[in-house]
């Protein structure tokens, strides 16, 4: 871009002494294609256009695979998210393909910051711009797993970071049913719903009679202190979970408090990305014995 | 850190250019640079297919050693990088030891050996754009010396290659990214299209700016070419040859007065007959490089006899010995501060061996040791004058105002008497002749006023034509022109305004010679016709000296007339003057750009409809009934917004008091049919059923 501004003012200076109108006539071309390099890229991005399908579970600090199909007038492109952050991708306009991002925080993901650059057709001038995409489906991200000092053990209750588990197989009283989401495991499947309703659906269990994990999660803190504390949290559930513990997770929606069994560290994840302040779920009194981690 | 060492680590190659694309377009953009300063003739033979043979080698050689480490290639480039400078430094101290400042040839060599030098190594994209660059500096050198209109080809044809080059190279920086849809094998798919789209588009662009910008214009020049290619000698030093007139060469003007076309023009020879003219034709005979037009004047007359003019005295002086040829002052010159004035002649046509400048010549750089120099200071070559001849000439232009004109009055000075013979008459002028002049004039109290009476009375009362019957047998060429016919070419008008400011005592003499011609606002260059061939008048001012007067039209001399302000109207002065063949063209150029316009137009719009169709054709049942869904939408004055998913497009229909359920129903059916895992043959007919129970209308 310099060089050619360089030559344009040396065309000018050049037909200007020598009187020659050839050197005019590249000045002039030289202005044309500074023109058009700067303004054929301004065009194109603004025409661009992004819609975006992501995989509906990430985990913080984990690339995460999201589906971008860029459409717009022909053009040479290179495009990155911002949020959640990835590297830049080139693209031919219109095109459809993957990339990773990365989600630097748990939480819900439901629309991308994405960003479109562009110096086509002639590679002078750039042209850049940011472009909101809402994700039809929104991405839970869950936080990443800390790690935690806690064995789950048979011994009697637990101060600290320590806890009692107990066996497994307790508390199959349904309390309701629910929707099939992506996760949830299969011997949930509520059967006989299912087949009046001719769609899959999930049980709800009542809290096990049998000793459990209870992971109470306290978001009120700064946000980087809240990220750490759900890693905590999931690294408990973690260890109740590969211990075939029960674990209950007891959080702050935006719904309100919201307590419920986790099932697997997927479903875990997906009630951490949704954590937010709050007051969190309270134990209740029938819910004994147990053994309560309180994160902090 | 050693010295190799840090040169190295300075060097480091980048990236080899992967796309065997950019290199050939690139390759191919610094060959055309290099055809188009060949094809203007400033490069010796055998640079010139040393640079075609080799450039393409060394591209194909560097695209073999992409990869290698070139450190003691560059080495050795560089060494003949230096060897190409002293060399051409060389040859510009050579140029001004001989006098002659001449570095066409040398500077464009110089240009074509660094292009030669640097197609050896360009491995990477960087070196690739460099080349690029230093092509452009090639094509500014050969555009700055070019005289030739034809050079608009190479232009257009680099600018393409430029436009493709950058473009590919672009793509290929964007290929260099992780690609969105997998790796990128090419960037040439779409790229003819592309190209195409965006060199038209910076032509047009490079069309308006060049409307727009200001006319070229030389405010100096730096370089004073001369060159004589196979000349012949003249058998008698000092005489006038002029091979452009054939066997009327002295003077004669039988085949003229039949109005006989050629490039010859009867003035340039030892006698002027003014009975008769010919028509020269429009063959381009000179161009000019100057920073304004002026009258490129020849030689002069100074003997009347009623017809014909001749010369008082022929004999000519040897002038010269060393270039610049510094040529004397002759009689009535006067030695004026005047700033320099550089013409540059470049003689496309056989002619006269005149030297040709504007008034009054003062050095000349010429491709000769001597020159010879007439009375009236008219300089003849000792040899032919032929095509591809150029010198060039200084001549001091003083300025001269009309205020100083008639203060300077040869009227009320004793004139010496070396102007004794412009003031020449012949016995036998009619009495008429000097009564006209003296009627015309009577008013004018000065020599200025005079000569403006006579040319005013000459513009009112006479025309210009070169269909006049042939001089009677006796009678007087300006008594015929003013009081019989009233009709005359150059000649006679130049003449009469000469006979009859002698007739009142006013020194004068005939000067043929060269219009300025029209300007070539590419090459910037005036452009001389054999038509352009002219005659005016000059007359004696004491203390000022000779000023040149055309009283055939209102032709402005040396310094009188600005060039257009703009290179568009410079064009526009040109499409003017050449109204018809521009309109032809034009006319032709139009219908073919409306044909095309609307051919391709036409194809658009079958090509969108024919889309469209395909597109309904291969709807998806999602898409087809979304759109029926939109439709509805649209009745109720609810469009769906951007983003809006299904559902929440039917929450939006259904928020009244009374939600309309089918419709919520048809939007569950499309949102299930969409992402849901498998086909419902039997929700889509209840979708469909109850779209056409809300539209009233069959879906298909």
């Amino acid at each position: 871009m310099y060089a050619i501004g360089a030559l344009a003012a040396a065309f000018l200076i050049a037909s200007r002494t020598t009187g020659a109108g050839w050197l005019t006539v590249l000045l002039a071309m030289a202005t044309g294609l500074v023109a058009v390099g700067a303004i054929g890229p301004w065009l194109a991005i603004r025409r661009v256009t992004i819609s975006a399908v992501a995989a509906s579970d990430a985990v913080a600090g984990r690339p995460f695979s999201i589906k971008l199909a860029v459409d717009g007038p022909s053009s040479s492109i290179q495009v990155r998210l911002l949020k959640p952050a990835s590297e830049w991708v080139g693209a031919n306009v219109p095109n459809v393909g993957e990339l990773q991002a990365i989600a630097d925080r748990r939480g819900m993901i439901a629309q991308l910051v994405a960003e479109v650059s562009t110096a086509s057709p002639v590679g002078l001038v750039w042209a850049s711009r940011q472009i909101v995409v809402a994700l039809p489906t929104p991405v839970a991200v869950a936080p990443r797993v800390e790690p935690v000092a806690f064995a789950v053990t048979t011994a009697s209750p637990a101060t600290g970071s320590e806890a009692i588990g107990r066996r497994v197989g307790a508390g199959e009283t349904v309390r309701s049913i629910r929707d099939y989401r992506q996760g949830d495991s299969l011997r949930m499947i509520h059967w006989p719903a299912t087949a009046r309703l001719n769609q899959p659906m999930i049980k709800e269990l009542e809290s096990p009679d049998a000793p459990h994990l209870v992971v109470r999660l306290d978001l009120n803190c700064a946000p980087d202190e809240a990220d750490q504390r759900a890693g905590i949290a999931y690294g408990h559930v973690q260890k109740g979970l590969a211990a075939g513990v029960p674990v209950r997770l007891l959080t702050a929606e935006r719904s309100g408090p919201h307590g419920g069994a986790v099932g697997s560290m997927l479903e875990a994840g997906r009630r951490l990305a949704h954590a937010t302040t709050g007051r969190p779920a309270e134990l209740s009194e029938e819910e004994r014995p147990v053994t309560i981690v309180n994160v902090p | 850190m050693k010295l190799t060492e840090a040169i190295r680590q300075a060097n480091l190659a980048t990236e080899p250019e992967r796309f065997i694309a950019v290199r050939v377009a690139v390759g191919i953009t610094v060959i055309v640079s290099v055809l188009a300063l060949i094809a203007q003739g400033f490069v010796r033979p055998a640079p010139a297919l040393f640079a075609i043979i080799g450039i393409p080698a060394g591209f194909l050689l560097s695209y073999r050693m992409r990869h290698a480490d070139a450190l003691k290639l560059k080495a050795v480039l560089a060494i003949a990088l230096i060897i190409s400078v002293v060399g051409f430094f060389g040859e510009l101290v050579s140029s001004f030891q001989d006098g002659l400042v001449d570095i066409q040839v040398p500077l464009a060599e110089l240009f074509l050996w660094v292009q030669v030098i640097h197609s050896l190594h360009v491995p990477a994209r960087r070196d690739l754009m460099f080349s690029l660059a230093s092509s452009a500096a090639m094509m500014a050198i050969t555009a700055a010396l070019s005289i030739s209109s034809s050079l608009g080809i190479f232009i257009g044809l680099w600018a393409v290659g430029v436009t493709v080059s950058l473009m590919l190279a672009y793509r290929s920086s964007i290929a260099d990214l992780p690609f969105l849809a997998g790796p990128v094998a090419s960037i040439t798919p779409g790229a003819t299209k592309a190209a195409a789209k965006s060199v038209t588009i910076i032509l047009l662009a490079s069309m308006l700016v060049f409307l727009a910008l200001p006319s070229a214009r030389a405010s100096r020049s730096f370089t004073f070419p001369a060159e004589l290619p196979s000349s012949t000698a003249l058998g008698s030093p000092g005489s006038l040859s002029n091979p452009s007139l054939g066997s009327r060469a002295n003077g004669s003007q039988s085949d003229a007065s039949n109005g006989a076309a050629g490039t010859g023009y009867f003035g340039f020879a030892e006698q002027l007959d003014t009975s008769a003219r010919g028509r020269p034709d429009d063959t381009l005979v000179m161009r000019v490089r100057a920073s304004a037009p002026a009258f490129w004047r020849g030689q002069t007359f100074d003997v009347w006899d009623g017809v014909t003019w001749t010369v008082s005295d022929n004999t000519s002086t040897t002038i010269g010995g060393q270039a610049p040829i510094q040529v004397p002052l002759t009689i009535g010159d006067l030695p004026q501060p005047a700033d320099d004035f550089i013409q540059t002649f470049y003689i496309e046509q056989p002619g006269p061996n005149l030297v040709f400048g504007a008034y009054r010549m003062s050095e000349v750089y010429f491709d000769a040791r001597f020159l010879f120099q007439q009375p009236d200071g008219a300089l003849r070559a000792g040899s032919d004058l032929g095509r591809g001849a150029v010198y060039t000439v200084i001549s001091q232009r003083p300025y001269v105002t009309e205020s100083l004109l008639k203060v300077s009055d040869p009227l009320r000075t004793d004139l010496p008497i070396s102007m004794d013979p412009f003031l020449q008459l012949p016995d036998g002028i009619p009495q008429r002749v000097f009564d006209l002049a003296q009627v015309i004039t009577a008013d004018s109290p000065t020599t200025y006023d005079k000569i403006q009476a006579l040319e005013t009375w000459m513009a009112k009362n006479t025309t210009y034509s070169l269909d006049i019957p042939p001089l009677p047998d006796g009678a007087d060429s300006v008594d015929e022109y003013l009081f019989e016919t009233r009709q005359g070419f150059c000649e006679q008008i130049g003449t009469s305004l000469v006979v009859m400011l002698r007739s009142l005592g006013i020194p004068s003499r005939l000067v043929v010679g060269f219009i300025p011609g029209e300007r070539n606002s590419l090459t910037g260059l005036y452009e001389v016709r054999a038509s352009d061939a002219h005659s005016w008048a000059e007359v004696y001012f004491p203390g000022v000296g000779w000023q040149g007067f055309d009283p055939t039209a209102q032709v402005p001399l040396a310094g009188e007339s600005e060039p257009p302000a703009t290179a568009g109207a410079a064009v526009v002065g040109w499409i003017r003057d050449n109204a018809s063949m521009v309109g032809r063209t034009l006319g032709i150029t139009l219908a073919l750009v409306l044909a095309l316009g609307f051919g391709g137009m036409l194809t658009m719009v079958i090509g969108r409809i024919a889309t469209e169709r395909r597109r309904k054709a291969n709807r998806s049942w999602v898409e087809r009934v979304t759109e029926t869904l939109e439709y509805v939408g649209t009745t109720r004055d609810r469009p769906r917004q951007d983003n809006e998913t299904i559902r929440e497009y039917v929450a939006a229909l259904t928020a009244g008091p009374i939600p309309d359920t089918r419709l919520r129903e048809v939007g569950e059916i499309i949102a299930r049919e969409a992402f849901g895992p498998i086909t419902d043959l039997e929700g889509r007919a209840t979708g469909e059923r109850l779209l056409e129970e809300i539209t009233g209308r069959s879906l298909n």
